[in-house]
């Protein structure tokens, strides 16, 4: 018995093939995962089924009955519901009436809001999906605020939840706690379609894997069927290693040298309490921590964005010249050939309305060859520099003249890195550099590291991923609460040891320090 | 009820390709209205207001050298009905008895006239008083006797003046014979303009009245069709169908208060582009909102809502006046001199709110419209400072010196080079924000302010600079009322040109070069509503419907591009 069969879809955009043909089922009751290289066409589909988008070709049945949807309203009417790969909540609102946004119930004019918020805590207690129902959006974390997001299509009674990526912004707890709910959801008769770069994850949870590559449906497999690397091999169509390939680090001179900076968050409240640490040319020192132990700040004081509130930033040239950026703006700090890859490539990294070709040169447009003196832009650099680095870096968007926002998360990532690395960095702030990007870019990102770390580039890497830090740093620091607690070689690191650290056990008061959640 | 409906709309979009479906029906609908329209009063067969026979009759008098004048008072040989006096008591009184019922002429911005009184409904008129140099002027005015015209004293050495008036037949009578009518019209008049707008009204006569809406709907339905085929068009058809459902809705209001439609937008198309005249109204009036409309485009850009257009425009206007009067110069140092104090005095009053807002994060959108009202208030203050305001009971200052006088295109007409200027100024700001690595950047901060600082552009300085920019294009605006049109600034003759800017920018999605076409659209909706307010009495108001219509369906796009279906 399938829940949801999509026949023959296909879906065309200006230069793409997003969907080709592509059949997809899957069968009630079951998570089911879909995977694929960036740009594939997941999300693409999944739109389709959540009537988002409208399928030039083919037919979509719930259970045995064709269906047709003219938007959301009819998919959600037909049970469905979907979280989308970047959330959509409202950040004022509470979770309470985030949840009920669309469909209040009391009717009429006025929201019976006691009765609601009562229906929301029901519904969180009974999957394990606990949330404040009355705090607001925008002070919970990201791993809550996709709890919200599932909440709210349980609310509309779907039995058929969409999930895309939706592990890749939490921290490793944050899946762990999602997994245990898909697998209660699925007791409770929800059939979940799971999509996902994390092949362990995949593997992990679902009952089927359909992968899909270039838009058209490759197979469907039970899971217990094949394992990891036949996945990779299905996705991308060659062998994929994970491992990265490195020699021993070249480190020269010091290129960055921060001390005892100090900043406080947008609450006010101090993150930074006195960080220190120096970065040589040739290295690539990684920062490891929970999220919100004062990492992202760090990143944005670094990047000129916060302003700090005490320490300073040092810069080094070849000579051991010191330049001091402590506090600068972004524009100097770029200025000081320094190029960042922020962690969240929406907020920051990306103009989502512009369209690839002017997002791979946003940061450098004021600079020839892109604009001359007198600041008029010259197209023809900005084309011939988008098609360049949509060469080298597989960036696939069909155009270089489509928005950023109609390319695939993955995608996204890859302009950001193409256009920072393209700064000709001495010194590179690098967060978050594979999230939402598939195991193929990833080796190719790795690899990209790795080679500008052999190039003599000093490299400042945090991530949530604590094998992506031990693969490619040379030296880890971890951060707590606002504080480096230690530092250590790479080669020294493990995951169950830099997962101690994180959460505050040194080795001097093992077991002292709570273990506090940061993220609550 | 809704599932019903919903079926019935996917078997029609299941069985019909959606292209040949939505040109079907916009050729439909247009065939529909166009045959309404044929079929419309006011054309031969038109019964609506029999008493009126249109008949054009054009008077001209000429003051001469020695400050007489020389009339020209008979029409035509049946029919006596305006006499022209002279009279010697021109100055700050006027030879009439307060309480008497006549009628002052003045110009107002779109060069039209304005009555003091409701000419049509006075039963009698002690006379016409005749404020304004250069007067054009033409109106359908019920006049049922003979009036004296007087001349103000400041007219006595400038140009002449003329008056067109359309006459009901019961007043007088002249046969429709057109080769009698040129005849008549020759006998006093030399002025070939006068009978060039004369053809053009018959040509539009027998072209038939509404011929132009129906062509204009059949190109409609021809853009539609291209729209569906590329995608590409979105931006002029989005607009397009905005206008094509607000003038459905104002039919619909229309009937609705027991008027014809037809007639209606018959009107509004006859008075923008019935004669030479109105088609350089229609620009005339258009001219300020490119100005305005630019400002608030170029603000969006950076993502500043600047409600502030209104009161910039005559900040600008008040500087012009000043400058206009003050200086003593060449007219080709005075005239860029005057437009850049205007775009200077009011750039930087605009930058109040950018620096407000980057300084403490005061929203832009309440300190532009607290900034409105401050500007109210201090011009009607200086105004009426003596070294500013001219004698006479007028809030108004010194008339600026002809070296700083816009040139006009025309004789007779006050349509400027400012409308030359306005159009240059549109692509110099669309050559700015999108050939320039200042526009890219502004573009940025207006679209995510985070990522543009991240890419390292100075937010702070981005906002001032767009919101000086801003208010420096809507200044221009005011300069070139001044300049062109008024000569003079007035307390209450430069409202509303802010406002509408807005709707203006909004209409064209803050495109700069699509603003010079919205202005134009408005510009229209201006000169025809006012047209068909005199020709068939429907309220003004009635243009104010339909452009909030349009601006409601560009503002709630989402609804036209389903009805379009232009889901992706
Ligand atoms: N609105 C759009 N306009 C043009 N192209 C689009 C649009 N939406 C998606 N695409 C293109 O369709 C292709 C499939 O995109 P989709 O988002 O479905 O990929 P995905 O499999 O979800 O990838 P990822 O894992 O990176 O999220 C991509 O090449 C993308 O650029
Ligand atoms: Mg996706």
């Amino acid at each position: 018995m399938h829940a949801l069969s999509m026949r023959a879809i296909s879906k065309r955009f200006k230069n793409v093939v997003a969907n080709d043909n592509i059949t997809f089922s899957v069968r009630t009751n079951t998570i089911h995962g879909l995977v694929g290289e960036n740009g594939a066409g997941k999300s693409t589909l999944m739109n389709i089924l959540y009537g988002l988008l409208e399928p030039d070709e083919g037919d979509i049945f719930i259970g045995d009955r064709p269906a047709r949807f003219d938007g959301p309203k009819d998919a959600i009417e037909a049970g469905i519901g979907m979280v989308h790969q970047h959330f959509m909540l409202a950040g004022p609102l509470t979770v309470t009436e985030n949840i009920i946004l669309g469909s209040e119930p009391g009717g009429g004019l006025f929201l019976d809001y006691k009765k609601a918020r009562a229906f929301v805590s029901e519904l969180s207690e009974r999957y394990g999906l606990k949330v404040d129902p009355d705090a607001r959006i925008d002070s919970i974390s990201v791993g809550l605020a996709q709890r919200v997001e599932i909440l709210k299509t349980l609310y509309r009674g779907a039995r058929i939840i969409v999930l895309d990526e939706p592990t890749a912004v939490l921290t490793p707890q944050e899946v762990g706690d999602l997994l245990k709910i898909m697998d209660k959801l699925r007791k409770d008769g929800v059939t979940i379609v799971f999509i996902s770069h994390k092949l362990r994850e995949v593997k992990l949870i679902t009952d089927d894997i359909t992968v899909i590559r270039a838009g058209k449906t490759i197979g469907t497999r039970p899971t217990r069927d094949v394992d990891e690397n036949e996945i990779a091999r299905m996705m991308v169509g060659r062998e994929v290693s994970f491992k990265v390939d490195k020699k021993p680090a070249a480190a020269g001179e010091i290129k960055i040298s921060v001390s005892g900076l100090e900043a406080f968050n947008d609450k006010g409240l101090k993150c930074l309490k006195g960080v220190s640490f120096d970065i040589r040319r040739g290295e690539v020192f990684a920062i490891a921590g929970v999220e919100g132990n004062g990492q992202s700040e760090l990143l944005d004081v670094l990047g000129g964005m916060r302003k700090p509130a005490g320490g300073n930033v040092k810069l080094f040239d070849k000579d051991m010249k010191a330049t001091d950026i402590t506090g600068a703006s972004p524009y100097r700090v770029y200025d000081n050939k320094v190029a960042h890859i922020p962690e969240d490539r929406h907020k920051r990294g990306l103009q989502l309305k512009f369209s690839v070709k002017d997002n791979l040169v946003t940061s450098l447009i004021h600079k020839p060859p892109f604009s001359n003196a007198l600041g008029v832009i010259n197209s023809g650099a900005i084309n011939s520099n988008a098609a360049e680095k949509i060469e080298t870096f597989d960036i696939r968007c069909g155009s270089a003249e489509i928005n950023a926002q109609n390319l695939s998360g993955g995608n996204q990532q890859k302009v950001v890195i193409a256009r920072e690395l393209s700064k000709g960095p001495e010194f590179i702030i690098i967060a978050q550099p594979t999230r939402g990007v598939d195991i193929g870019a990833i080796e190719f990102i790795h690899k990209k590291i790795i080679d500008l770390r052999d190039s003599g580039v000093a490299i400042l890497l945090v991530s949530a991923e604590l094998s992506e830090i031990i693969n490619l740093s040379d030296r880890i620091g971890v951060i707590y609460n606002g504080e480096l607690l230690e530092t250590m070689e790479s080669k020294d690191a493990s995951e169950e040891k830099l997962g101690l650290l994180m959460v505050g056990i040194t080795g001097k008061n093992k077991g002292g320090a709570q273990a506090g959640d940061k993220n609550a | 009820m809704i599932k019903m409906l919903k079926m019935f709309k996917s078997t029609i979009f299941n069985k019909f390709n959606k292209l040949t479906l939505t040109a079907l029906l916009f050729v439909l609908t247009a065939a529909v209205i166009a045959a309404a329209l044929l079929l419309g009063p006011g054309g031969e067969a038109s019964a609506q207001t029999g008493a009126a026979e249109k008949i054009l009759i054009s008077v001209r008098s000429k003051i001469t050298a020695e400050g007489g004048m020389h009339r020209e008072v008979t029409v035509s040989d049946d029919a006596k009905i305006i006499e022209f006096a002279k009279n010697e008591f021109f100055g700050e009184s006027y030879p009439l008895e307060t309480g008497e019922n006549f009628v002052a002429i003045s110009k107002t911005d779109t060069g039209l006239m304005r009555l003091s009184k409701d000419f049509e409904d006075a039963e009698e008129c002690a006379g016409v008083l005749v404020v304004e140099k250069d007067l054009y002027f033409t109106t359908r005015m019920q006049i049922k006797q003979s009036v004296p015209v007087y001349f103000d004293r400041n007219l006595m050495d400038k140009a002449s003046v003329r008056f067109e008036f359309e006459l009901p037949s019961s007043v007088i009578k002249i046969q429709r014979d057109k080769k009698n009518l040129a005849r008549q019209f020759g006998a006093f008049t030399a002025n070939e303009f006068a009978l060039n707008a004369q053809a053009n009204v018959d040509l539009f006569y027998q072209f038939n009245n509404y011929g132009p809406i129906s062509l204009v709907i059949m190109i409609l339905a021809a853009v539609f069709g291209a729209a569906k085929i590329n995608r590409r068009f979105d931006f002029i058809l989005i607009p397009l169908l905005a206008i094509a459902i607000a003038f459905i809705f104002a039919g619909i209001v229309i009937l609705a208060i027991g008027e014809s439609p037809f007639a209606a937008l018959g009107a509004i198309f006859k008075g923008a582009f019935g004669s030479q005249t109105a088609a350089l109204n229609m620009l005339l009036a258009a001219t300020p909102l490119i100005f305005t409309g630019l400002a608030v485009a170029f603000a969006f850009n950076c993502g500043l809502f600047n409600i502030g257009g209104e009161s910039q425009l005559m900040v600008g206007a008040f500087a012009a006046a000043v400058c206009g009067y003050y200086l003593e110069l060449s007219p080709y140092i005075h005239i860029p001199l005057v437009i850049l104090a205007a775009a200077l005095a009011a750039g930087f009053f605009a930058s109040i709110a950018g620096w407000l807002k980057e300084r403490f994060e005061i929203h832009e959108v309440i300190s532009t419209i607290m900034l409105n009202y401050a500007a109210y208030s201090l011009l009607g203050y200086m105004v009426l400072m003596p070294c500013f305001k001219e004698s006479g009971p007028n809030p108004q200052t010194k008339e600026i010196l002809s070296s700083a006088v816009l040139a006009p295109f025309f004789h007779r007409h006050a349509l400027n080079y400012g409308l030359i200027i306005a159009i240059l100024a549109a692509v110099f700001i669309w050559f700015l924000l999108y050939r320039t690595t200042t526009g890219f950047n502004i573009r940025a901060v207006g679209l995510n302010p985070a990522a543009a600082e991240y890419s390292g552009v100075n937010v702070s300085k981005m906002i001032v600079f767009s919101m000086f920019v801003s208010g420096a294009l809507a200044g221009l605006g005011g300069a070139e009322r001044v300049m062109g049109v008024f000569h003079k600034y007035n307390s209450t003759a430069f409202v509303g040109y802010g406002f509408d800017g807005i709707a203006v920018a909004l209409l064209v999605n803050n495109n700069p070069i699509g603003v010079i076409f919205s202005a134009a659209l408005f510009g229209f909706l201006k000169t025809g509503g006012a047209f068909m307010n005199r020709e068939i009495g429907i309220p003004v108001e009635l243009v104010i419907i339909i452009q909030a219509v349009i601006i409601f369906f560009m503002a709630a796009d989402k609804i036209v591009k389903n009805l379009l279906k232009l889901k992706e």
